[in-house]
């Protein structure tokens, strides 16, 4: 068994793709989240996904303790993508999907497992078929605990007056052999006993295929990548999830409990590039939830949608480096190229008619927009024009345009194609000062906001669509050093000028999305030696400075998504 | 500022009390105006434009922005009227009227130079944005868009943007009046973002158009006349103003129980007896739950636009709806085929559940597993454990079972339709078989069978079955619930015998007389024969609305300790009212 974890277990849970729960852990109170799966530091729970459990407060249904001859015992954990092994003095106990609904537990030489939760009023454990107990939280899921070998000894006494069962502490025992085997089933409505389960043998091969499976359609990366591309591949993998409520097709999560937005789909689609029709999905998912009006939803989970705001339109960016791998009319069945093509041209419109004004150039209306919800270019100005937003539109215009002629409208893909050269140029009129581009307040149309934000750079994503020389500019300014390029690739501010801080997110630190996007353009504009070096630097950087994408491994999806291209772009080009 | 809720001499009474937790809104709408009971005995009641869309349970409240009338730069008293169409506020300087032109669209008119002050306090993230050339746009997080325009005069509007908090935290705006002295603002809601129209209704325009709604509604309900006449006007205006159009989860629209809190899933069929000459609306109400079946059958507890409890259930008293609908109505052939279709399959999957999955001790009579689930949480029954026999979960199936054989029959399945009869038939037998003791219906503890007779109205339940029960048993549960001071209180039935010792006005089911066991067992007694005895006892409930408003929980000694006012009693005022009256 290799050591070391393959991923960090105190930000990631163990999930699987397709699941809507896993196992988390917790450092406990006092544990320096380094020590975090070493002997006695963690705690250990089943946990959801579910956006329901924000009634909750916590993601955490019920903890999860190794037990022997009745005591509470130390454990060790290791995390492998297909299983969970918690190590004790006394033998391991192990956890691993047979599907994306059940985890089966198998424990040995006389280990026992204790199941331990405090309910609220309304909530409660009850008996389920012989010798299971499932536990309901309201708007959240059902977990059914099935004892396939040994038994559940259950403490978890009705109380009328709450209405519930306070205290659930369940011991599940091994059976005379010394073994346990307990099956742990989620689902959004009550669960059931299966009339039977998989063994644990079948279920850990099970998943150990569909992970491989997955892996192996991911690029190969540079030798020095090897290991940080198995752990970034198991952050996309896990946090693939299946339909459910609200969720009509394949869904991507951030973190182990946060979904992904609208312009994470674009950047986890250009992830899974070997893997089109996932990589589709993720594209469509976003145009099951269009608003009447064509305004996308910044992000939706089962439960809900969020439209308040949008996330900058990626879908472009997204579609351009899928094609230039895919032939998308042969590769794609039409339907789903027709689906793409008409939300995406609602989207397109949406954008010109509550977003553009007179010249098609949009605005952000919130730090949130932009996708760094505290850049510096809001810091006076709640609505901001800036190049960037048009850049991406245009790109979408275009690429509009490609997926017309693939369905045979000719003459509407003129017409985008036309409407992205006319945005370009407009917006390089608009926003490019001789020197760089800046942004204006939207209020005071006059007023420059001119904070060398990197997002001003997004626009290279438009290529050798730009003229050479804003090209070459751009690509001076991005290549001086402690300018906007750091050891670590690039930070959201010129760093010359705009001092670090540590508040936020957005006031000059290094993150993922900034550097897909601009180190992407700089090679989508012919800058390709150049685009390699800054991906280097990211990729290398990312595990010398932790922050809040990476600490100790990647964080969820957004720094494994930008490690997988980056890294890509490095090696494969 | 002092504001009171009384009625101004020249005007009707108030149809509703708004302080009394109803929202003034309108059918199909997700907001409204709701009061802010906050130390209303010492300052008053402040109202607020809210929201009753799910996901508001994360915030804590539903306000969405406060708003108070103004007159020369100052906040001034007034008296609030309610009309089902509009909201008069009564200042010393003249009204501020409040209509809902459509679903997503409120009006506020102001005339004699008044003005409105709107007021809010924002979290992260959540701004007040401009829109248009007059217009504001107002973010709440998790809720919506609120658009704020100015049909007539203009809004001062102080909203300044705070970068730390990515916010403008302090909303603070005027609505001011044009040349005329006039303004009148629309405020329109949606999950999404919003601009401004090309182009709005007048105001009497749009107050013609949420009466002829209302007039709609009305004339598809029963007439009711006499001492119930002027009663029914509150209960309809209750019906129609909470109901909600679909959205997010929502494929049919579905009525909420009170002004913020979404109906279950057997309200929903209680709500679609009472919509029973409202052919659409009442086939909504019959199919909304089917959208969130999950695949083994089982119905939630209750979904709204942004949640669903699929961890809860309620009793399955479809049977009972469609039986009862059916007595004035050719029900499925009020149906398109397809969704007859869909409601049998449905139905049946539904009933297929509680004996596949609620019968954990195979003795063909299925378990609740939670006093929730028989929809009387607090029932005396489950004192001792969750997990019982009760026998009104067989009588509803019995019911259910039937009236799916029928469907099948209608629909040229006979075989299957001679198995639901059958399995309805067998299950009546086991009832009496195995919980009627000669006294009474009992409940038994799940898998152990240890007999439980409690003091809750529950046991009577079966009543439902009317006369497919021996006539024995009918007679002696009449006697039982006509003895005085027993169950039968002067405003109807105690939820629990009022000399038990379980007996409380806490909680729900405790004692307090409550609307669902009076439609079921009175519905049922009418159908045994005993139509004079359930027409006394619903009479006395019926006045007790009469004389002490629409409560959900009502004292059975004291009939006017009662609590709040929603669907459940409105709904039940309606079906029984029609029965004592039209049957």
């Amino acid at each position: 068994m290799n050591d070391k974890n393959l991923f960090n277990i105190s930000s990631n849970a163990f999930l699987r793709c397709g699941a809507w729960f896993g196992i988390f852990m917790k450092p406990q109170r006092y544990a320096s989240p380094a020590k975090v799966g070493k002997r006695g530091t963690t705690d250990l729970f089943v946990g959801t996904r579910r956006t329901g459990a924000q009634h909750l407060q916590d993601p955490m249904l019920m903890k999860l303790v190794p037990m022997y001859q009745g005591v509470r015992i130390p454990f060790t954990i290791h995390a492998e993508a297909e299983e969970l092994s918690v190590i004790t003095d006394y033998g391991c106990i192990r956890f691993c999907f047979a599907d994306p609904s059940l985890i089966l537990v198998r424990g040995e030489n006389g280990l026992g497992l204790l199941l331990e939760r405090d309910m609220e009023m309304h909530q409660m454990a009850r008996r389920r078929g012989e010798k299971g107990w499932e536990t309901s939280f309201g708007y959240v899921c059902s977990i059914v605990y099935n004892p396939i070998r040994g038994d559940i000894e259950m403490d978890a006494k009705w109380d009328y007056e709450g209405l519930s069962t306070p205290q659930v502490r369940g011991e599940v025992k091994p059976d005379a052999n010394g073994e346990f085997l307990l099956s742990i089933e989620e689902s959004e409505a009550f669960g059931r006993i299966r009339d039977e389960y998989p063994s644990y043998e079948e279920a850990l091969s099970s998943t150990r295929a569909d992970w491989e499976a997955f892996l192996e359609k991911q690029p190969l990366l540079a030798p020095e990548y090897a290991e940080d591309r198995i752990e970034a591949a198991y952050m996309t993998w896990s946090n693939l999830t299946d339909p459910a409520g609200l969720v009509k097709r394949p869904y991507i999560y951030m973190r182990s409990a946060d979904p992904a937005s609208a312009w994470q789909m674009c950047q986890n689609a250009v992830v899974l590039k070997n893997n089109l029709p996932i990589a589709v999905e993720l594209l469509l998912n976003m145009l099951d939830h269009l608003a009447p009006s064509g305004q996308l939803p910044d992000f939706f989970s089962d439960s809900r949608g969020a439209y308040l705001m949008i996330k900058p339109p990626l879908q472009g960016w997204a579609l351009e480096l899928l094609m230039r791998e895919h032939d998308l009319k042969a590769e794609v069945p039409e339907e789903k190229l027709l689906m793409l093509y008409e939300g995406y041209s609602r989207f397109a419109d949406w954008l010109q008619e509550y977003r553009g004004d007179a010249d098609g150039i949009l605005v952000m209306e919130h730090g949130d927009e932009s996708g760094s919800d505290d850049s510096p270019l809001f810091k006076t100005a709640l609505a901001v024009d800036a190049p960037q937003q048009s850049a991406c539109a245009a790109l979408l215009y275009e690429k509009l345009g490609d997926l017309a002629k693939m369905l045979g409208r000719d003459a509407d893909g003129d017409l985008w194609y036309e409407k992205s050269r006319r945005l370009i140029a407009r917006l390089i009129d608009r926003f490019w000062n001789g020197e760089r581009f800046v942004a204006y307040d939207h209020y005071e149309p006059d007023r420059v906001i001119d904070t060398e934000s990197i997002q001003f750079y997004y626009t290279l994503i438009l290529g050798k669509r730009l003229p050479q020389d804003l090209i070459d500019r751009m690509a001076a300014d991005l290549e001086e050093e402690k300018g906007y390029l750091s050891a670590a690739g690039f930070t959201t501010e010129n760093l010359r000028n705009s001092p670090y801080t540590e508040v936020g997110t957005g006031r000059g630190k290094i993150l993922p999305a900034d550097n897909i996007i601009v180190t992407t353009g700089l090679y989508l504009a012919g800058k390709e030696a150049q685009a390699k070096r800054a991906a280097k630097l990211f990729c290398d950087g990312l595990r010398k400075a932790p922050n809040y994408y990476y600490g100790g491994g990647f964080i969820g999806t957004w720094s494994a998504a930008a490690f997988q291209i980056l890294a890509n772009l490095y090696t494969n080009g | 500022m002092e504001v009171q809720n009384k009625k101004t001499p020249d005007q009707e009474p108030n149809l509703f009390s708004i302080t009394g937790g109803m929202p003034f809104t309108r059918r199909g709408a997700w907001f409204g105006i709701y009061a802010d009971n906050f130390m209303r005995t010492i300052y008053g009641t402040r109202l607020f434009i809210g929201s009753r869309r799910g996901s508001v349970i994360e915030r804590g409240d539903n306000m969405l922005m406060r708003f108070c009338p103004m007159y020369q730069g100052e906040k001034v008293d007034y008296e609030i009227h309610t009309t089902a169409a509009e909201l008069i506020l009564t200042t010393a300087y003249g009204n501020i009227r409040c209509c809902f032109p459509e679903p997503d669209l409120l009006y506020i008119k102001g005339e004699n130079s008044l003005s409105l002050r709107l007021e809010k306090t924002n979290g992260p993230h959540e701004v007040m944005k401009k829109r248009g050339d007059k217009g504001f746009v107002q973010l709440s997080s998790w809720i919506g868009t609120m658009l704020y325009y100015p049909v007539k005069g203009s809004i001062e509007m102080k909203a300044d943007w705070d970068y730390e908090s990515l916010s403008t935290p302090l909303v603070r705006g005027t609505v001011l009046p044009d040349e005329c002295g006039e303004f009148v603002l629309a405020a329109q809601e949606s999950i999404y973002d919003q601009k401004v129209r090309d182009s709005y209704p007048g105001y009497e325009e749009g107050l013609q158009a949420v009466c002829a709604d209302y007039a709609d509604f009305v004339s598809r309900m029963p007439k009711l006349s006499g001492e119930f006449a002027e009663l029914q006007k509150e209960a309809l205006y209750t019906e129609w103003a909470l109901l909600v159009n679909p959205s997010g989860r929502m494929e049919h629209p579905l009525i909420f129980m009170t002004g913020r809190a979404m109906a279950s899933s057997w309200q929903m069929i209680q709500n679609a007896v009472a919509f029973k000459d409202n052919i659409p609306l009442r086939n909504a109400m019959l199919l909304n739950m089917l959208c969130e079946q999950s695949p083994l059958g089982q119905f939630p507890d209750f979904y709204d636009d942004s949640r669903s409890n699929a961890q809860g259930i309620k009793p399955p008293i479809q049977g009972w709806g469609l039986r009862w609908i059916r007595k004035d109505h050719d029900l499925f052939s009020e149906m398109s085929e397809k969704d007859l279709l869909r409601l049998y399959q449905g139905y049946g999957a539904w009933a297929d559940w509680f004996m596949k999955y609620r019968d954990e001790d195979h003795d063909g009579l299925p378990e609740y597993e939670h006093g929730d689930e028989c929809g009387f949480d607090d029932s005396s029954i489950f004192v001792t454990t969750p997990e019982a026999e009760t026998p009104d979960l067989p009588a509803y199936l019995i019911l259910l079972f039937e009236q799916l054989g029928d469907i099948a029959g209608f629909l040229g399945k006979t075989a299957e339709q001679e198995a639901w009869y059958r399995r309805g038939e067998e299950m009546l037998s086991l009832l009496i078989s195995e919980l009627w003791d000669g006294e009474m219906f009992i409940a038994r503890t799940a898998r152990t069978h240890k007999s439980i007779r409690s003091g809750s109205l529950q046991h009577y339940i079966p009543f439902v079955l009317g006369k497919r029960l021996p006539q024995e048993i009918i007679d002696k549960m009449t006697a039982d619930l006509l003895e005085e001071g027993v169950f039968l209180s002067p405003y109807g039935l105690a939820s629990e015998r009022m000399d038990s010792d379980q007996y409380r006005i806490m909680g729900m089911a405790r004692g307090f007389v409550l609307p669902p066991q009076h439609l079921l067992i009175l519905t049922g007694m009418y159908d045994a024969g005993k139509e004079e005895e359930a027409k006394m006892i619903a009479k006395r409930y019926c006045l007790a609305m009469k004389d002490n408003g629409f409560n959900m929980l009502i004292d059975p000694k004291e009939a006017g300790r009662g609590s709040f006012g929603c669907t459940w009693p409105t709904c039940v005022f309606l079906i029984l009212a029609d029965m004592i009256q039209n049957k």
